[in-house]
């Protein structure tokens, strides 16, 4: 054995352990010019160069002289610049947490609202529009920590069901999240139908849209993105691992149980989050780490960062076009990223028929 | 010396029946041992018990003077690697990125695999010769191919005792040999046990030099293939008649079932 | 990419102003303060209108005392209408459905079931409430109405409640039902509700009053809201348009000028700025920026003033952003004509007290 090994004259293949470059600036490249598009592009028609300046004049040495309408300026950075930024970190926000579903679940079809917290995130959003609690208290909007509270209620309510001394097994997971997700549906439902006719607002909410979308949000959301980011990407070697049965993998030393509680715990936070400042958008978080794989291969120390990435533009152009195709109108978000999404979804079912686990 | 293995009054039930009852058995470093048994015997159960993937119901395994009971999955891992029959795996995985899965109970959580990983899972493949197959997807290999890519993935875990289930069960019969040979010359390197558990009686007692054979859960004969392997124990074990003829070549046990009742000649 | 969100994130605070109620929840308590001194210059110096001589003056009661007042004006109606001269009830009447097939009434209907808070609010304001045995779950007003059973709405009914009733007539807005009620040998009558042009509503009334037989009630609110009609028509004869305008009724949600609210807007001359969208449709915050309304009126509450996007549209510098007390518009009966008359003394509070 010793000689064999010192006499490896050819080696057949090279192994390649390097990050793919060239993909990743080309991907980097694709999405500065699709905020770049989104940033020129909308409702109202703003010259190009007085969108650079508006932009650049923001920065604290340099000055540029004013020769545009006040409209444009807070066209720009009060209602265009801020739907940009919340749309990239929701877009990112879906697409992680669909990417750590689909490599902890071990199936392709899982996305972020797997288990539960789109239906309590709807209810806590319902509850909060239908009961007459004022909007605002103290300075600080209920909407979004009703929506938040509601998701992580969900989920941690399918949790604690599908949950046995022996560990967590997954389908029952799915299942749980199942019923628990047709449980606050129902309830959200009746409450709708019990109120006043008029759920104009509420729908509006449900299917998800950047209409108003504030710097505030950003900046909200910003936090618990970066952290869940940073958690799940640790945790990207140990999710490699993960797909091997889970046997297997306890086998070669992960601990099974803590990871499917970290990553489940920091998925969630992360969809509830950008749930609750958000609405309800489908399919980013399919869509998203499925292109990601199809660039940069199934390794997730590749996908968690590329999903984000690409998920972001994949909402931020889903926007834009929310935003434009009626003007001056808007369509929720939600159905144009249904219209590209319904489409990669059928598209991966029928790839995926004889692979389903 | 510690001895490798040590199995203490080890039951198992499961759903209220008694798959494994009252095993106490010892094995020693650089044993290369064969668990044979007809199915249901419970030759799986009792890799997975000593490999820390089942709870005993009663009973204490220890490995190299610990308690496997109290080490956690990775410290578990670095003692003892496993090679499970027909594991569901990632068809998109790629073969060196499947091996180098071995390095994990090597590594910190924040630590990424570097070069030193990489040499010992190049290593491991050309030992397994499956270097040639690093690019593929394992979903895009053969049987025997795959077979040698978990013995890589193993052999990269780098940990004194091995156990494997029925590693030539899905193989042909070029394969069987050569996986065995690689199984064997891996285990000489080692500094620990090798368990296999086989159901290919002639192929175990070729390779091994100690023989477990169970039955009903429980030990029913242990000692080397020749001792174990005799007419009388099968016929007990398996409720099988055979006829046994010494290996032309080795001289080892070769068994043959003797025909029912429609064999082709008389 | 994140970098530069980051960036732009941090720019983009560097100037914000405090973080905005996200949706509306409530209407607010009161309107907002009307116009300043500083008018919009669209109208030129109007000319002293001559108030035409019959019934009312332009009176847009300050809602508080709505439904006392409402009262007042409904019994002045059925006092004067003692005064006039008789109109008779003839029978048998013959209304025609939104399909064009005629219904035939020989008598007034004891028992009506109307799923349509129009036809309620009419029904009580001609004296007729006390045929109306069912009615649908949203109807709020008369007060006298609470006492008339629900029964489910146009779009869930509950049809057993409805067969058990026994009604004589049965009264919809919507088709769903009509099938299965007359199925059921129910009379029903299904009359579209007015999206076009709410003068119509006069019309309505009338056609109430023919069924129940109380012509000379339904013919003097009839004329009454005609009346105040052609009150404000002939004000604003003069002019050649008013304002702009953006109705908000919920998340940036605006009327067409092809709905009943797009109608008032024109009858009171006011330029919509969504005068393109077709019925109700979500429209883009940029939009209402650039177009720059010069009054805004949100069903649901504030959500303008505060927001640091609409700083400089001359709705909120003129802090001309009104919250109506009550959705009298949103009903087409006899009170609809109180919302009209509201925005009209709104906007133009130099014309109408």
């Amino acid at each position: 054995m010793q000689q064999d090994i010192d006499n490896k004259s050819e080696k057949a293949y090279v192994v390649n352990l390097s990050f793919p470059w060239i993909r990743t600036a080309f991907c980097l490249l694709a999405a500065f010019i699709c905020c770049i598009l989104a940033a020129l592009i909308g409702s109202v028609t703003i010259a190009p160069d007085a969108a650079i300046a508006i932009t650049f004049t923001r920065l604290p040495f340099i000055e540029i002289k004013n020769d545009w309408p006040v409209s444009w300026n807070i066209i720009l950075w009060e209602l265009r610049y801020p739907r940009i930024a919340l749309a990239m970190l929701v877009g990112a926000a879906l697409s992680v947490s669909g990417a750590t579903y689909q490599g902890l679940f071990r199936n392709p079809l899982a996305d972020p609202y797997l288990i539960g917290v789109a239906s309590g995130a709807a209810l806590g959003a319902t509850i909060v529009f239908l009961s007459g609690i004022p909007s605002v208290i103290a300075g600080i909007s209920i909407l979004p920590i009703a929506a938040f509270i509601g998701g992580i209620g969900a989920v941690t309510a399918a949790y604690t069901l599908a949950r046995r001394s022996t560990g967590t097994p997954l389908t029952t997971l799915i299942l749980a999240g199942v019923a628990i997700g047709s449980f606050t549906t129902a309830v959200a439902s009746i409450l709708m139908l019990r109120s006043d006719p008029d759920l104009r607002p509420i729908l509006s909410w449900l299917m998800g849209g950047f209409i108003r979308a504030q710097w505030s949000q950003s900046l909200y959301l910003l936090p618990y993105l970066i952290l869940g980011f940073t958690v799940v990407f640790t945790y990207s070697r140990i999710l490699n691992a993960m797909q091997l049965e889970e046997e297997y993998a306890s086998s070669v030393g992960v601990n099974v149980e803590k990871t499917k509680k970290i990553l489940i715990l920091t998925a969630t936070v992360i969809t509830a989050a950008a749930v609750s400042f958000s609405g309800l958008i489908g399919f980013v978080g399919l869509v998203a780490p499925h292109t990601a794989r199809l660039i940069w291969g199934s390794d997730f120390r590749n996908l968690i960062p590329m999903s984000a990435l690409l998920g972001g533009c994949f909402l931020v152009l889903s926007d834009l076009v929310a935003r434009t195709i009626v003007s001056p109108g808007e369509l929720p978000v939600g159905i144009i990223t249904s219209l590209v999404g319904a489409p990669f979804f059928i598209y991966l079912l029928v790839k995926n028929r004889s692979n389903i686990q | 010396m510690t001895p490798a293995i040590t199995l203490k009054k080890l039951s198992f039930s499961y759903n209220g029946v008694s798959v494994i009852s009252d095993i106490n058995i010892q094995f020693n470093n650089q044993e290369m041992v064969s668990i044979v048994g007809p199915n249901g015997a419970g030759k799986t159960t009792l890799l997975k018990l000593i490999g820390g993937l089942l709870t005993p119901s009663q009973g204490t395994i220890c490995a190299l003077g610990k308690r496997i009971d109290t080490l956690n999955s990775k410290d578990k891992a670095r003692l003892i690697s496993i090679v499970p029959q027909n594991p569901r795996l990632p068809d998109k995985m790629k073969v060196v990125d499947f091996v180098m899965l071995g390095r994990n109970p090597h590594l910190a959580l924040l630590e990424w695999e570097g070069e030193n990983d990489l040499n010992k899972a190049v290593k491991s493949m050309e030992l397994t010769e499956t270097y040639v197959l690093a690019e593929r997807e394992l979903g895009q290999i053969s049987g025997g191919e795959l077979q040698r890519a978990m013995l890589a993935m193993a052999i990269t875990q780098n940990s004194p005792i091995m156990l494997l289930d029925e590693p030539t069960s899905n193989l042909d019969l070029s394969h069987q040999g050569k996986v065995m040979d690689l199984i064997k010359n891996d285990h000489r390197q080692r500094v620990g046990a090798t368990l296999i558990a086989i159901h290919d009686l002639t192929l175990a007692a070729q390779y091994t030099d100690r023989m477990i054979l169970i039955s009903e859960g429980r030990i029913f004969a242990d000692g080397t293939p020749e001792m174990v392997l005799t007419e009388s124990n099968i016929e007990q074990a398996y409720g099988a008649k055979v006829t046994i003829l010494p290996h032309p070549s080795g001289g080892s046990p070769v068994i043959l079932p003797v025909s029912g009742e429609y064999p082709r000649t008389e | 990419m994140l970098f530069i969100t980051l960036v732009m994130i941090a720019l983009g605070c560097t100037n914000s102003k405090e973080p905005q109620k996200p949706l509306p929840s409530e209407p607010a308590s009161a309107p907002i303060e009307t116009i300043s001194t500083t008018k919009p210059p669209i109208l030129p110096a109007p000319a002293a209108p001559a108030l035409p001589a019959p019934t009312a003056t332009i009176r847009a009661d300050i809602p508080g005392k709505s439904s006392a007042t409402n009262k007042r004006l409904f019994s002045k109606h059925i006092e004067r209408a003692k005064e006039q001269p008789k109109l008779f009830a003839e029978f048998p009447v013959s209304i025609p459905d939104r399909y064009g097939k005629e219904i035939i009434f020989d008598e007034a209907p004891e028992r009506i079931i109307a799923f349509d808070s129009a036809a309620i609010e009419t029904l009580f304001a001609i004296g007729e409430g006390h045929r109306v045995i069912g009615t649908h779950d949203y109807v709020i007003y008369p007060p006298e109405a609470s006492d008339v059973m629900r029964v489910g709405d146009a779009f869930n009914m509950d049809i057993e409640a409805v067969l058990n009733l026994e009604p004589d007539l049965v009264y919809l807005f919507y088709p769903t039902y009509k099938d299965q009620l007359e199925d059921a040998g129910l009379k029903v009558l299904l009359i579209e509700t007015i999206e076009d042009d709410f003068k119509k509503m006069a019309d309505h009334f009338r056609m109430w009053g023919a069924i129940t037989g109380a012509v000379n009630n339904s013919e003097s609110i009839a004329e009454d809201f005609e009346a105040r009609v052609e009150i404000i028509e002939t004000a604003l004869a003069p002019f050649e348009s008013g304002p702009s305008v953006f109705q908000d009724v919920g998340s940036f949600w605006t009327p067409g000028n092809d709905t009943l609210v797009g109608n008032v807007f024109e009858v009171l001359k006011l330029v919509n700025i969504a005068s393109e969208v077709k019925g109700y449709a979500q429209i883009s915050p940029e939009v209402i920026v650039e177009r720059n309304p010069q009054y805004i009126i949100s069903s649901y509450g504030d959500i303008f003033s505060t927001d640091p996007a609409f700083a400089e549209v001359l709705a909120i510098k003129n802090r001309a952003v009104f919250v109506p007390n009550e959705d009298y518009l949103s009903v087409s009966g006899p009170r609809f004509i109180l919302g009209v008359e509201e925005m009209a003394k709104l906007i133009y509070p130099g014309i109408f007290k």
